[in-house]
């Protein structure tokens, strides 16, 4: 069932809140809308107020909700999971999911209501972007960057019962690699030889992982809101755990040290890619084997370009209310990265 | 014959980002719209060479596979059938029996300099 007329939409939030907090009334819906960005789900803030047994509540709330046409393959339900699991872990910072409809039987398609938080969100913060921090805060979050993803990586995934939720890889890079192989088989318009080059290298350069740990998939300043705590900017909370899994720990780190996605991660002089990795091997305890990190560099653009074709796959059917390019730019770049290798 | 499709386009475009933006208030629809429009001036940039650059690439991989032992289809040469359409036919085929080979020669444990080579090339024809 299709619903996006906000009325309606505010009518279902109230009846997913009752739903799920059978004593609640008084239920209000306010501040409702569809915000920009969000490639992957569609993101409605809004302002929840009931009166349930525990006394008057007031929350501001954010749902996101599968689109029609998404360019990422996730679960809601795998989501929501994740982020009860990491939510009790004080190193993590986390949103907090409140509730989920993992079928969409309340509100048309699959979607979780989190609690929404007032940070800032700054996609190039460390490369000065909007706030336009002096150099030793921007290491400094940079750090802290870091020092969130180790924790991730540190974090008791098996005490917690993540494998009851999550598959377990063995070969990490081997499942990565027969995922996002089978997405673009399944979401390609014509052929795309480049690609096929670029899985058969992967194929024979999948590295053995140090070790299994929970791994987020997209940590990047764009995924997190900043806040000030005194005098400072720090990590409010690390967003879109969307595409969150058990893996190889390198595969966050081959994310973020992609020499596509300098800008974002790190500062010239100041913040480099080896930089970044002595202070991770620092904090996680891991090597980190180069090679390694480079097979998940590649693998990390090989998603990026996969993600664009669901995307173009969606605009040509009809089901994506945005144009995507087929990024042949990045493939490119994904050759030349290959090429690096062999000479 | 004017207006060319490429002016045509520009136009559309045009009123789109002076007329009609202006009034779309809701800020999903209007970062859509943005998106549009400039998928407009894209193809209106690129419209005139795309079935030169799709026929030089589809030349340059027919080569490619000759070199490597496949009888690659060869060009339409009826230039009435050198329409876009048959020239995008064409060079998907062309980039069907591509992947072929990669995928023969990963299964023999080779290389493939030559046929990387090309997939650079073609990535800068139409990065």
């Amino acid at each position: 069932m299709a619903v996006d007329d906000t009325e309606e939409m505010a009518d279902r939030l109230a009846r997913l809140i009752s739903t799920n907090i059978p004593s609640a009334s008084a239920i209000e819906i306010t501040a409702l809308h569809r915000t920009t960005g969000g490639q992957s789900r569609e993101n409605w803030p809004f302002d929840a107020s009931w009166t349930d047994d525990d006394g008057h509540h007031r929350a501001p709330l954010i749902l996101r909700r599968d689109p029609t046409g998404s360019v990422l393959e996730t679960e809601r339900r795998v989501e929501h999971g994740v982020l009860l699991a990491v939510e009790a872990d004080p190193e993590i910072p986390s949103p907090r999911s409140r509730w989920l409809d993992p079928d969409g039987l309340l509100l048309g398609r699959p979607s979780v209501v989190m609690q929404r938080y007032d940070g800032e969100c700054d996609h190039f913060v460390l490369d000065g972007g909007r706030l336009r921090l002096p150099l030793p805060d921007r290491v400094r979050l940079a750090e802290r960057y870091c020092w969130i993803m180790a924790a991730i990586h540190r974090f008791d995934w098996r005490t917690a019962g993540l494998d009851q939720l999550l598959p377990v890889p063995v070969q990490p890079a081997v499942a990565a690699i027969d995922q996002w192989s089978d997405v673009l088989r399944r979401q390609r318009l014509e052929p795309q030889p480049e690609l096929l080059d670029v899985e058969l290298w992967l194929r024979a350069n999948a590295p053995e992982p140090p070790a299994i740990t929970l791994v987020h998939g997209d940590l990047k300043p764009g995924n997190s809101l900043l806040h000030r705590v005194g005098d400072r900017w720090d990590v409010q909370v690390m967003l879109d755990w969307e595409t969150a899994h058990l893996g190889d720990p390198l595969e966050d780190v081959g994310w973020v040290t992609n020499p596509l996605r300098q800008r974002e991660h790190q500062i010239p002089g100041a913040w480099q890619r080896d930089q970044l990795i002595a202070r991770y091997e620092e904090l996680s305890g891991l090597r980190v084997d180069p090679a390694a990190v480079r097979f998940w560099s590649v693998l990390a653009n090989y998603k990026l370009i996969t993600i664009m074709l669901t995307g173009v796959r969606s605009f040509v059917d009809g089901t994506s209310e945005r144009p995507w390019s087929a990024g042949r730019g990045i493939m490119g770049f994904i050759l030349r990265q290959i090429e690096e290798e062999a000479s | 014959m004017r207006p060319t499709i490429g002016e045509q386009l520009d136009g559309v475009a045009r009123i789109l980002r002076e007329v009609v933006a202006p009034h779309v208030t809701d800020d999903n629809a209007r970062e859509q719209l943005a998106h549009s429009v400039n998928v407009l001036l894209g193809v209106a940039t690129g419209w005139t060479t795309y079935a030169r650059r799709v026929e030089e690439d589809g030349l340059d991989l027919a080569a490619v596979l000759r070199a490597a032992g496949v009888a690659p289809e060869d060009a339409p040469d009826d230039p009435g059938s050198r329409e876009v359409t048959a020239l995008d036919e064409w060079h998907e085929s062309l980039r069907s029996r591509l992947e072929v080979v990669l995928r023969e020669r990963a299964e023999q444990g080779l290389t493939s300099p030559d046929l990387r080579a090309y997939l650079l090339r073609h990535t800068t024809r139409f990065g």
